[in-house]
Order: C-alpha cells, then structure tokens, then sequence
C-alpha cells in the first residue's frame, strides 16, 4: 500500500547532501539504499522551486520517498510504501 | 363561505435608463457621450439636449454638440454604480433580471396592478442614477421590453391585459426583438413594416414561410411570450467588508484589513467549496466616493494567502488614491473546488505554529548530537498536480496496475 | 570527444526551446566536438546546423528522431552521404504516406533502407527503455535483437535521460541487455534547449503544442529541468559509472563523416536525346532565337550573346536555361500567358530564348548584374504566368522530371510579436479578452526590447497579472523567430538531377503540394537551383482582353502615340504599374514619349526615390528645365538615358567598372555591398578602395570622391533596370489596351479583380468616363466573367458576392435550354439557396423578370414556399394585387449593389444629390478641367484609398483619390489638415466628403490641395 504524505520531515544528510536517517513518527528511520534520485520543477510559474526526490529503502522494510528542495533547504516526506 | 381568490397578474416591468454610462464617467460641466464600436451607447443629459443621440457616429454627435466629450465604454467603471440602482429594484422584487448594466427586466407580479410601483421606482433612480428612463409595464418580457422602446425617455409605458394587440399594431417589425436580425430584415425587405402587418399572417403560412422562427414570429406579433423574469441580481459572491478607524493612507496600513478581508473571504469560499476567479475591492473614501479595483484571476484563489496576495496586487496598482475610510472585497465568478485541495489548506494555522515552535527546539539539540547536516521542515502544498505528473512519469506506479491486470 | 548525438532544435516544432545558433555557441562554449540535431520526424535544422557549426568549429552530425509505426521513437543518424540520402527517402516515405497524419516509418522501409544510418534505441519512449521499465524485459530483448541482426555494430542501447523516476533501475537493466547482447551502449542528453534556465520556455512551448494551459497536466509536459545540453562532469555525475557510453558516444561523432556538400551545384538535367550537348542545343536554340528576335544580327550582338553563352556554359548552367526555356515553351504552346521579370531579363540569351521580353542588348544591360563567375550565386529566374494557368505549368513541370527531382520550397511560418503573444498568452491562461487587448496595444518592439513594454502606460491599464505578464513577454522575447509550421512558398520550385528525395525529405504541405524541408535560403545554400514559377492577375486580364480581341499581344505598336497621350494626361487607372496617384501625378508631368520614360517611372516611384528626392530633380532634367551634367565625360554613355540620374543598379555597376576599372563581376559585389553597407566606416572603407583605383584609372581625386558620394547615395535604394524594364513593357501594353480597348480591358479586369490598385466600383466610374457602358449583371444575359456586349460592359454573375462555382455552373448549364422566363421559372430550372436567389434579386441580376426588386422578392418567397405567384397575405397594404408593392428607392438600391457586387449598377451615389450640391456650388471632378488653376473650388466624393507615403521631410503628407459619378480627382492633404480632419479619410464603411481647396495643376494633371475636408451631409 502506498500512502501519501506529504509532510515535513528532520533530515540528516550526508557530505553529498543525500539522505542518511529521517525523523518519521517517533522513529530515526535509517535509509540501507537509495533506490532512486528524480527531480521535480513541480509548479515553477507559481514560483514553485527544484525539489530532488529520493526513493528509500528504510530499516523496516518499508520504501520511502522523500524529497527536498535544495535552495530552501527542506525536507518532506513524501510517499511511503510498506 | 367562499375563500377570497387571489388572482397574481403577471406583471413584468423593463426600465431602460438614459445617460447611466456617460453620468458614471462625467466630469465637470462639459456634455459626455460614451462610445462603444465606433457608435454613441450613451450620452449625458447636457449632450441629449443637444440633440445627440445614441447609435449615431461619433462624427454626428460631435455635428450637433460641437463641444461634446467623447469617452470609451469602461467597463470597470460601471460596475458599482450599476449594483446601486440593482439594489434599488432588489428591495421591490427578486425577480431582478439585468440585461445589461443599464436595462433590467423586473417582476412585479401581484394581485394589483404594478404601474404605480413602476412608477415610483423609476422617480426613485432616476435623479440619481440617470437623467431618464424609458420604462414599460406589461404581461411579457417581449411586451414590456417593446413597450419601453415605445415609450421614450422620461415616461412610463404600461400595456393593460387586452390591449396588447393594440399596442402592437402600428410598431415596426424591428421592435420584435427576439426574433433574429435576419428575420427582421428580411421582413422589412419585404415590405411588412409593422407588427399589426405580421399579426395578418396566419400561424400555418408564417411557419412555412419562415421556418421555425415564423411560429415565434406571430406569437410575439400577437404579444405572447412565455419566457419568465429570472432572478440573476444579486449573483452568487462572497463578501468581506472592513471598516477602518479614521483614515488610512493607501500603503503599508491597510495590510491588516487586507488581511482580514482575505481571511473572510477565503472562509467563506471554503463554505462553499468553491474558488473565485474574479476579486473586486471597494477602497471607500469616506465623503459616498469609492474606488472600485477589480481583475479577472488567471486561475481560481481560494486560499487565504494568494487572496490575500492578489488583494495587495489590486492596492498596488490603483494608482494614488485618496485616503481609505473602509473596505469591501468580493469574490465572484465562483468555481468549485476538489475537496482535498481545500482541506490542506483549511488547516488550522495556530495549531501549524505551536508544532513548528516545538519542532524547533528539537531541531537545535538534534544538530549537536548528530554529525552531517540537519536541515529544516519542508513545506506543504497540495500535491495533486505532482501526483498526476508522477502517475505518468513513474514506471513503478504504472508497472504496480500492469501487476494487478 | 565529446559529443551529443540527441538534440532538439525548433525545428522539432515547438519541442525544441533554444535556436541552433545558440546550440552551437553553447556546445562550443563547453567543449562539445561533435553535435548531432535529431529533429522529430524532419532534417529542416541540417543547412543550418552544418553552417553554424562550421562556424563554431564543431563537426555536425545529421540525424532525426522518427517516429515508428506502434508511436515510439528511434533516433536515426546518417554516418555517410548514402546514410544521409537513405535518412531522406526514409523521412519522405514516413510523410508521404501517412498524409495528413502524423509521420510515421515503417519496419519494412528501416530494413530496406538502413545501410550508412547509426540507431540509437531512444528516449523513454524508444521501445526498449519502454519495455524495460515496465517490467518487460524479454520483450524489450527481442527487440533490441532485432535491431542487431539487421543493424548490427552500428545500433547502440541508448540512456537519454536522467534524474526521472526510474532513470536509475533503467541504467542498471540497459546494461545487462547490452551485456546479454553484446551490445555497446551511448550516452545522450535527449536535449531540447541549450541551457537549464530556459526549461521554462519548453514547458510554454509544449503547452501551445498540445493546446494546453499551463496549469492544466498534461503528459507531454516535462517533469524537470534536466534536458539542457550537459558538460561531460554532469553527464557523469548523473549516470555515475557510465565512463565508457560517453566514450562511444565521442566515437559515434568520430565515425560520422560529412553528409552534404554546400559547395556542390547540384544542377539539373535538361532531357535531351542521346548524344546531344547541353551547351550545344542550347547555342543553337539561342541562335535561332537571335534570328527571330533581331532583323540582323550585328557582330555586337553575336559577342554579347557569345560573352553571355560562355559564362553560363563555364558555370554549368546551361541545363538550366534549357529548362526554363522548355516550361516557358509549354506555357507558350498552351497559350499560357507570361513574361520574365527580375534580373533574368539583363540577359539577351533570356531575351532571345522568349524567357523575358526586354531587349538587354538593345537597352545596354549589363549581364553581369545577373550572373559573374566572380559572383558564382545560383542565378533566379522568375517567371509570372496567367494567375489561372499557373498551376497547370507547375504541374508540367512536375510531370516532366519526374517527383522524385521536383519539389516546391517550404517557407516557415516563425513566431512574430503579436501572434506570439496570442499563442503563449493563451497558454499562460490569460483569458481570452485580455489577450486581445494585449496583442492590440502591443506596439512592434525589437524582441530584445519587449520587456520594456511592462511599463508603459497603455498595458498598465489592463491590470493584468504582472507576473505572467513577464513570463509572456520573455517567453515571446525566447521563441521570437522560431519556426511553427511549414509552408507553401508562392512560387519557388526546385528541379535536381539526383533524386531530390537523397537531398531533402518531402512532405506534404497544407494546399497537397509537394514541398522541401528547406526553405528558400537553405535551399540555395545547398546549390539547388530555384525557378520562381509565380501568377500575375494582370496577365489574366491581358489573356481575356487580347483573346476576345483576337489581338497578337506581340504585336502591339511600339511608339503608339494614343497611348503616350494616355500616359501624359494622368489618366491611366488600369495601367500596369503606372495607375497610383503619385504614377499618375508623375506621368502627367513627365511627358512621357517612349519606353525608357516608362522604365524610369518604374523605378522612380518607390520609397527610396522619393525619400531621396529624386522625382522633382528627374522630372525636370527630363523637360529640359535643368542642365543634365556629368561628372566625368565617361559617365555620360551610362547615365544619359536617366539624364545623369543614378537610378538603377546596374548603372553603379557600369560606373564602377569604367571608372575605377572594376571586373563587372566585383562592381556587382561592390553594389551589393553598398546596398547591404549599414555602418559609416564600412562604406567608408568602401570608398576608399573605389577612390584609390579610380585614381589608379586616371581620374582626379576629387572627381572619384564626388563620384563615389554620389553613388552611394543611390547604391541603397538602386533599382534593378532589366526589372523595371520588364514591367515597363507590360504597363507599356495595357495602358495600349486601356487606350484602345477599354470596354475589353476593363470587363477584363473586372473579372480578375481583385487586382491592380483600385476597387471594382472605382474602375466602372472610369469606364463610363471612357464613355463605355455598364450593363447589370443579368440572369439571362450575363455570363460568368464581364464582357463586352454591343460595346457595354456586362457584369458577370461571378462577381455576385457569395456566388459558388458550382451555383453558377448549374445556371449557365440550366439556361442553354433558353432563357429563363420568369422568377418561377428561374428557380424551378436552377437550384441555389435562398440567400443567392435573394441576392441576385437585389443586385439587379433578376430585372429581367420585372424592374420592381421588392416585388421580385415576394414573389421568391411564395416560389420558396411552393406556392404560385396567386398566394401572399391578405395584408392591406402591399396587397393581394402585386402592383400594389412599391419598390426600393434608388438610394435602397445602390447600397444592395455596392453590398453585392462592390458597385453601383443603377448609378452612382452622388448622383441622387447633384442637385443639391450645384445649389450649394459643388462641381463634379470632371468640371475641373475648365477651370483656372489657383481657384478655389467645392468637390463631393467617396475616397479611394488613402495613403500616406514616407516624405523626404518626415511630415505627413496624405494622397487620396475623390471619386464622384465623373470620376477621380486626386487630393493633397497636408498635416494641419490631416490633423483636423484626417479621420474622415480612414473611416470604414468610407463615408461622402465635401472638400475646398485650391486647384493646382501641375504638367496636364490636376489635383486639388485641400483647405477643408468634411463629411458630406444630404
């Protein structure tokens, strides 16, 4: 089941700035792998800005997608698939 | 006993009014005609006395009023003059049905006659809003309609029941407005003047002659026509209205009604899922003079933010102004909105900031313990449009309904 | 190497944001070697690419993305001239037989035609990458095998994209296909603009192509930024691991050798039997031709004629000439009417091959001017032909070499400032007043400028969205100039001795023509060779006048003098080229006597001369007002025939070759130069080498300066004589017609209308003056076209506005079993809509049944209802009796006419109110002449096109004609006038006017200088 998020998340990243662990319910979710990098311009006539995506695998098990928006420096959680 | 029966006439008024467009935008002592395709549409009371008439040229106005001030239709300016005398014919019936700015259809059916009340409305617009108005009472809008033409400005036509036929007989064919300006022509091409002229044509022979327009063609000649009066005034908007303490100079100081007026309105338009496409803002200036700011959207605003963005826009760019006593904003031209688009935003904002301050001071220890960088939250926008895209760029979203085929 | 084998230009119509020379500079900028232009499903980008790259130093590469039968796409690039041509046949095939659709190549023809093309498996929706990432991995393995096996080494797995959902999982299964099947794999960058902050015009660009708005989804919308062209580290950085693709990819550009060659002539072949040579046929063809042309063929025009003859056969373009020669030959054996025009015409070999009309030897032209060996461009030979016919020699030519060696070029419809702002304003959302608004208020702006528009006052008033209001305004600024769709060039086709089909595609355009992916100047950049095959109305009407005259057009008499007589009294409405106010303000003082007054007027009237002052000056020299005086005693023999008037360029020419001792070859390069020369010290330079080898010559110092001054003041605005000369001769001819046989040549130009400068309503008011009737058009009496009947014009049911061909047609055929006799007859006989039977009888075609119009109209409408004429209401008025209808009024009549016909058959408006005007000392233009100049005078009349011409002062100046029932009186109105009262001029529908001014003559003319201008009140 995929389940749409959408929410803000705490990050830690690493030196490429790619996710290493993220806050998610009360839990420090570690990423083993990322299985994919996209990006998004998303709604740039409304001034919308770039957001890179990340599809996860996390420590339970469970695919993650997150994104951030580099210039604004913030992170969500976007999807979860378990 | 017997119940005493109320019988309802149907009654249906149509009040044209003269020099509404040319009084809106008449400045000073000089005679005004408002112009629109190339023709007069409207001209003052200084200008009408001088013979100029509307439909001519620009050229034969200026014949007869050598002085005459030419101006061209603005329809922005008209807009909120026009709801003042709406408003007027509001209180005496619902059935409010404007055509264009300065002519409506009104119904006044009842068990007594409606000339008097016609009457009485029009001595009620008239100085102020016009400096005329050729009115006609009777039991169509076809009738009523034809019936003001014929009556001129400054009088009241009414057509009692009975006499409609009479009525009817000596005008010319053009005065059959619901039929097509073809049709009408083509009469007149052929020599059938008046509508007493097209009355002598039997139903059978009007419709083999003119198609399905000639059955139309002699009911209306005859002065029947069932179309009702729809009620269309007041159009469905949502409103928001500040009052200010004093005066305010137009800038930073009205950010706060501003806002205040987007909260409305993005409350009300919430209430009734729904977006606008069309913000109208009355800066009021205290002395009755108000500024109207208006602007189509590009795309319907239903949150308070861009509502209140757009707001600012319309302030920005009115140009000097005078001082602001009050504020009144509409959002018209209403669309609906998908649900879940609105309950992202409708979320509570107090409640979004006490979070983000508890948030923060995690934030802080967080960045101690941890090595790397520890950034903020993101933030949070309706991702319908992301889904769509994604449905169609993710092969893993397509690939999972490939599966389950 | 790096190269990038899979870019979009515009040319991928409106999928590609950034133009090829901003590509280039970009690819060159980051070190790009090779850059391949793969265009959807056209080559349209190779001239332009191959010219910018040269230019950059980068190596072009040629390549398409097609698009397959099942919709996905493949990325083919021509290693080699045959993969080149195979790309071509294989892009025709794909267009030409899917007409009207969207092109698509079949398997068959990618097997058939394959060999010397490179295939790269695709973006996304390449049928691999589309397999693959939808889980069909087996699927995708057959396919790629296929490829293999018919491809083998030269098909690669191609990754376009990165940074999209998947893109990772894809790069990981290509690799282990490629490993599986031993195939190598490339990099691209699926590019589609040149940098990544131009994504956003893309994304505009494919909302218009999909006819979507911006907030709308929509699949062919890109989800990032990331198709730009890429440096090798972010290439890398987005496919980390993918070292050795990229090297393939450097090695794909390596391998691909040059396609086209844009010095190659690829010249025509003229058929001809066995064993004969081109230059030979065509010697003894230009011979024979002398023969006829000339009563003795003096040494001098057999040097000439071999001077010319040597150069075209050193140029090879012989074939050429014989191929116009041949199309000129058909149109000739058809009685196709034609006449050469353009430069063409400074050739005697042109003029003795019957291709132009003009003496070159006789009038002293310069052959040079229209082909050097100095110069060595493609020479243009432009024909006009019958405007009828035109298609019918278009066809003979096709017909003759064959379609695979014909084809009409394509022009390319480009976006421009206001259709800009509609297309992308509609796709930002604005709604759709507002973007009128916009478009109309939106003043021309150089595109660089456009920005600046933000703040003026007249859109600020719009209140739109400023932030889309930028976007627009930058997005048009973007795509200002790119093309949208392909079009029909008027005239131009091109003939080639290899297939054309190995050259350029062919597609189809809008009309079912044939056209190139190239455009006219790609077209001679390739050194095809173009014949400009275009129609002229005017030799229609000729066609109509002479044949009903039974006239030999060839044989009209030179030096009539009626005809000169004609030209100087002014009035020559219908003349050829001679018939605007200021042509005929010119001929009545010119004196015009013989032909080379006729070529000088030609070129006199035109922006450049008259800005230049050059018609007062000539004018005078030629009535012997003025000393004619030369500079130098050598310029005499060039310039006498101008009275020492530079007016045509192949007059710099001469000079500069006798003067300054110039080839003729580089005196046309110098004249083309100065024409072109834009900047002060660029014709500085100029002069100075022309200074320097005067003196060189022999001529004094000074004299050279003043000589160059001179010339450089009409270098830019120079006329090519041999055009002038050509036009020249028709007007000479028509105005014999006008002259001679006006009922004939004015039915004539009724028929063929529109053309020439005037109204159809304006030509009949000159007809009758020329005392020629007019008759109505009539159902029983009137053909299609006007003719003449016992001396009258009858108007022809054809110019019934709203008539069809087929509607007309059914009633020429209908009354051959005789007249109609009466309206029920009429109708029952022909069958059309009510609107044409109602039309023809209000502009009096029907009066033959009865004069009364509206009771004609009764009458149709009981036949309409199928009723005998005994029916009708019982109405009182227009009673049962039909007497009893009274008809129009002759006011109510004149305005259906001039509605449907655009004249007045029953009069002419002024007419009705003559009376009234003499009562008030109005006097009708023809009164005129009787009257003394310098009086002041009253005139009514309907304007005919106004115009403002540019002034050598910069004020505004306003010609208009005066039409009255007389006919036309021209008016001067100057700018405090024009002030006051210009509105009344510029009014649609044009209004009456009651004019006073001061009459002035000038040469047998006279013209009326306007004090005050009203409209007329009756």
């Amino acid at each position: 089941m995929a389940k749409l998020v959408n929410q803000p998340v705490l990050v830690v990243t690493d030196g490429k700035r790619r996710p290493r662990r993220f806050f998610w319910i009360r839990h420090w979710i570690d990423v083993q792998s990322i299985l994919e990098e996209w990006k998004d311009t998303g709604r740039w006539w409304d001034g919308e800005t770039e957001k890179t995506f990340y599809r996860l695998a996390g420590n339970g098990g469970a695919v993650y997608e997150i994104f951030s928006d580099r210039r604004l420096n913030q992170w969500n959680l976007y999807r979860v698939l378990d | 006993m017997f119940a005493k029966r109320v019988i309802a006439l149907r009654q249906i008024a149509y009040i044209e009014l003269m020099g509404f467009y040319a009084g809106v935008q008449r400045d000073g002592e000089t005679p005004v005609a408002v112009v629109r395709e190339k023709r007069l549409f409207d001209v003052d009371e200084l200008a009408a006395a001088a013979g100029v008439k509307p439909g001519q040229t620009v050229r034969q106005g200026r014949l007869s009023c050598p002085g005459l001030a030419v101006v061209p239709y603005d329809e922005a300016h008209y807009r909120l003059p026009a709801r003042r005398h709406l408003d007027l014919y509001a209180r005496h019936t619902p059935g409010v049905d404007p055509e264009e700015y300065h002519r409506c259809f009104l119904d006044l059916s009842g068990p007594v006659p409606a000339g008097e009340e016609l009457e009485s409305i029009v001595a009620e617009v008239v100085p102020g809003y016009a400096w005329g108005a050729a009115a006609g009472l009777a039991s169509s809008r076809f009738l009523a309609r034809a019936a003001a033409g014929s009556a001129g400005p400054g009088k009241v036509m009414v057509v009692p029941p009975g006499r409609e036929a009479g009525f009817l007989e000596d005008l010319p064919v053009a005065c059959l407005w619901p039929i097509s300006e073809e049709l009408r022509q083509r009469l007149s091409l052929l020599g059938l003047k008046t509508v007493g002229q097209v009355r002598m044509v039997p139903v059978a022979e009007a419709t083999r002659r003119f198609g399905k327009e000639g059955r139309l063609l002699v009911a209306l000649s005859r002065g029947e026509d069932p179309t009702p009066v729809r009620a269309r005034y007041p159009e469905e908007a949502v409103e928001s209205s500040f009052r200010l303490e004093g005066e305010v100079e137009v800038g930073g100081g009205l950010l706060l009604a501003l806002d205040t007026l987007a909260t409305g309105l993005a409350r009300g338009l919430a209430g009734r899922m729904a977006g606008s496409r069309k913000l109208e803002l009355t800066l009021e200036h205290g002395d009755d003079r108000h500024t109207l700011l208006e602007r189509e959207l590009v795309r319907p605003r239903f949150s308070r933010k861009s509502l209140l963005e757009q707001l600012m826009g319309l302030v920005s760019r009115a140009g000097p102004v005078p001082a602001v006593t009050g504020l009144r904003a509409v959002a018209g031209s209403l669309v609906r909105v998908p649900a879940e688009q609105l309950s992202l935003i409708a979320t509570r904002e107090e409640e979004d900031d006490e979070k983000w301050a508890r948030l923060g001071g995690t934030l802080e220890s967080l960045s101690r313990k941890y090595r790397g960088t520890v950034v903020e939250f993101g933030s949070r926008r309706p991702p319908d449009r992301r889904e769509a895209m994604l449905d169609w760029y993710d092969p893993m979203r397509s690939g999972r309904k490939l599966e389950g085929e | 190497m790096l190269a990038h084998l899979h870019v979009h230009s515009p040319f991928s119509f409106l999928d590609g944001a950034s133009s090829i020379q901003r590509l280039v500079a970009r690819a060159a900028e980051m070190g790009v070697e090779a850059l391949a232009i793969t265009d959807h499903n056209n080559l349209s980008a190779t001239v332009k690419l191959h010219k910018a790259a040269a230019q950059a130093g980068i190596k072009a590469i040629i390549g398409a993305e097609v698009t397959l039968e099942d919709g996905s796409h493949l990325v083919l690039l021509a290693r080699d001239a045959r993969g080149y041509a195979n790309l071509c046949r294989l892009l025709t095939r794909a267009h030409l037989d899917h007409p009207r659709k969207e092109p698509r190549v079949s398997r068959s023809s990618l097997e058939e035609l394959g060999e010397g093309l490179v295939v790269l498996s695709g973006c996304r929706r390449g049928e691999v990458a589309h397999l693959l990432l939808h889980g069909k991995y087996q699927a995708a393995r057959a396919a790629a095998s296929w490829y293999q096996q018919r491809f083998g080494r030269d098909y690669y797995l191609e990754l376009g994209e990165s940074y999209l959902p998947g893109s990772a999982r894809l790069a990981r299964l290509l690799r282990e296909l490629a490993g599986q099947l031993g195939l190598e794999l490339v990099l691209t960058g699926n590019v589609h603009y040149a940098s990544g902050h131009d994504f956003w015009v893309h994304d505009i660009l494919t909302c218009v192509r999909t006819l979507t708005r911006i907030d709308d989804i929509c699949p062919e919308r890109r989800l990032n930024a990331e198709n730009y062209l890429k440096t090798r580290e972010e290439l890398l950085l987005a496919c980390p691991g993918w070292e050795r693709a990229l090297e393939v990819a450097g090695e794909i550009g390596k391998s691909c050798g040059p396609v086209l060659d844009l010095k190659a002539r690829v010249h025509p072949e003229f058929p001809l039997p066995a064993g004969e040579n081109p230059a030979a046929v065509l010697r003894q063809l230009v011979g024979e031709g002398a023969r006829r042309r000339y009563p003795r063929v003096s040494k001098n025009i057999k040097e000439r004629l071999e001077h010319e003859l040597d150069i075209i056969c050193r140029l090879g373009f012989e074939d050429y000439f014989l191929l116009v020669w041949d199309v000129v030959q058909f149109a000739r054996n058809r009685g196709i009417r034609h006449a050469g025009r353009g430069s063409a015409a400074d050739s005697a070999v042109a003029y003795c091959l019957g291709i132009t009309e003009v003496d070159a030897i006789g009038r002293g032209l310069l052959f040079e001017r229209f082909m050097s060996l100095e110069r060595a461009q493609l020479p243009d030979i432009d024909v006009d032909f019958d405007a009828r016919h035109r298609d019918l020699v278009t066809q003979y030519v096709y017909g003759k070499y064959g379609k695979e060696h014909v084809a009409t070029v394509c022009t390319y419809n480009t976006f421009q400032g206001r259709s800009a702002v509609r297309d992308i304003g509609k796709a930002l959302g604005f709604p759709a007043g507002e973007i009128d608004a916009l478009a109309k208020r939106l003043p021309w702006v150089k595109s660089g400028e456009i920005r600046d528009v933000l703040n003026l006052p007249e859109l600020r008033v719009l209140q739109l969205d400023q932030d889309r209001l930028e976007l627009l305004l930058d997005c048009c600024a973007q795509v200002a100039g790119h093309p949208r769709f392909l079009g029909t060039h008027l005239g131009g086709v091109v003939i080639t001795r290899p297939p054309l089909v190995e050259l350029t595609p062919l597609q189809l355009a809008a009309k079912g023509v044939t056209v190139t992916q190239f455009d006219k100047e790609d077209v001679e950049d390739l050194g095809l060779i173009k014949l400009d095959l275009l129609s002229l109305r005017t030799l229609s009407a000729v066609e109509d006048t002479v044949k009903v005259l039974e006239l030999d057009y060839d044989r009209i008499p030179a030096q009539d003098r009626a005809t000169y007589q004609l030209l100087n009294s002014g009035q020559t409405i219908g003349v050829f080229q001679l018939e605007s106010p200021a042509q005929r303000a010119l001929q009545s003082r010119l004196g015009a006597d013989n032909l080379e007054d006729l070529v000088a007027s030609v070129a006199l009237i035109r922006p450049g001369p008259i800005k230049g002052n050059m018609v007062e000056p000539f004018v005078a020299r030629r009535q012997g007002k003025e000393p004619v005086t030369y500079a130098d005693p050598r310029l005499r023999r060039i310039l006498a025939k101008t009275y020492g008037v530079v007016l045509f360029q192949e007059q710099v020419i001469e000079i500069a070759t006798v003067i300054a001792n110039f080839s003729p070859g580089d005196a046309d390069r110098l004249r083309r130069v100065m024409t072109h020369a834009r900047s002060h010290r660029d014709m500085g330079e100029l002069g100075q080498k022309f200074v320097e080898r005067a003196i060189a010559n022999g001529t004094p110092p000074q004299v050279a300066q003043e000589i160059f001054t001179y010339m450089a003041g009409y270098a830019s605005y120079g006329f090519c004589e041999a055009h002038a000369a050509s036009f020249a001769n028709t007007a000479y001819k028509t105005a014999y017609l006008v002259q001679h046989h006006p009922a004939e040549f004015f039915a004539a130009i009724l028929s063929n209308s529109p053309m020439g400068y005037y109204p159809p309503g304006t030509i009949i008011v000159e007809a009758r003056r020329r005392g020629v009737g007019v008759l109505r058009p009539s159902v029983n009496y009137s053909q299609a076209s006007c003719e003449v009947q016992d001396g009258n014009i009858r108007i022809g049911l054809g110019q019934l506005r709203g008539m069809t061909r087929a509607g007309l047609e059914s009633l020429l055929k209908a009354r051959q079993a005789g007249p109609f006799l009466s309206l029920a007859d009429f109708c029952a006989r022909v069958s059309l809509p009510r609107p044409l039977y109602q039309s023809l009888v209000l502009c009096g075609a029907a009066d033959d049944f009865g004069a009364n119009r509206r009771k004609l109209l009764w009458e149709l409408e009981d036949i309409l209802a199928h009723e005998g004429p005994a029916g009708g209401f019982d109405l009182g008025a227009p009673g049962a009796d039909w007497g009893g209808v009274e008809d129009f009024a002759f006011n109510e009549k004149l305005k259906f006419e001039y509605e449907l016909l655009g004249m007045g058959m029953s009069g002419h408006p002024l007419e009705a109110v003559r009376d009234g005007l003499r009562k008030q000392g109005v006097v009708t233009g023809a009164e005129l002449s009787g009257l003394g100049t310098g009086r002041l005078v009253k005139l009514a009349g309907y304007p005919v096109r106004p115009h403002r011409p540019p002034t050598r002062s910069g004020r505004i100046t306003v010609f208009v004609s005066l039409e009255d029932e007389t006919g036309l009186t021209d008016l001067t109105v100057f700018e405090n006038i024009y002030h006051r009262s210009g509105q009344y001029l510029f009014t649609e529908p044009v209004l009456p006017l009651l004019v006073e001014g001061k009459l002035e003559r000038r040469g047998q003319g006279v013209s009326i200088t306007v004090r005050k201008l009203a409209p007329l009140v009756s």
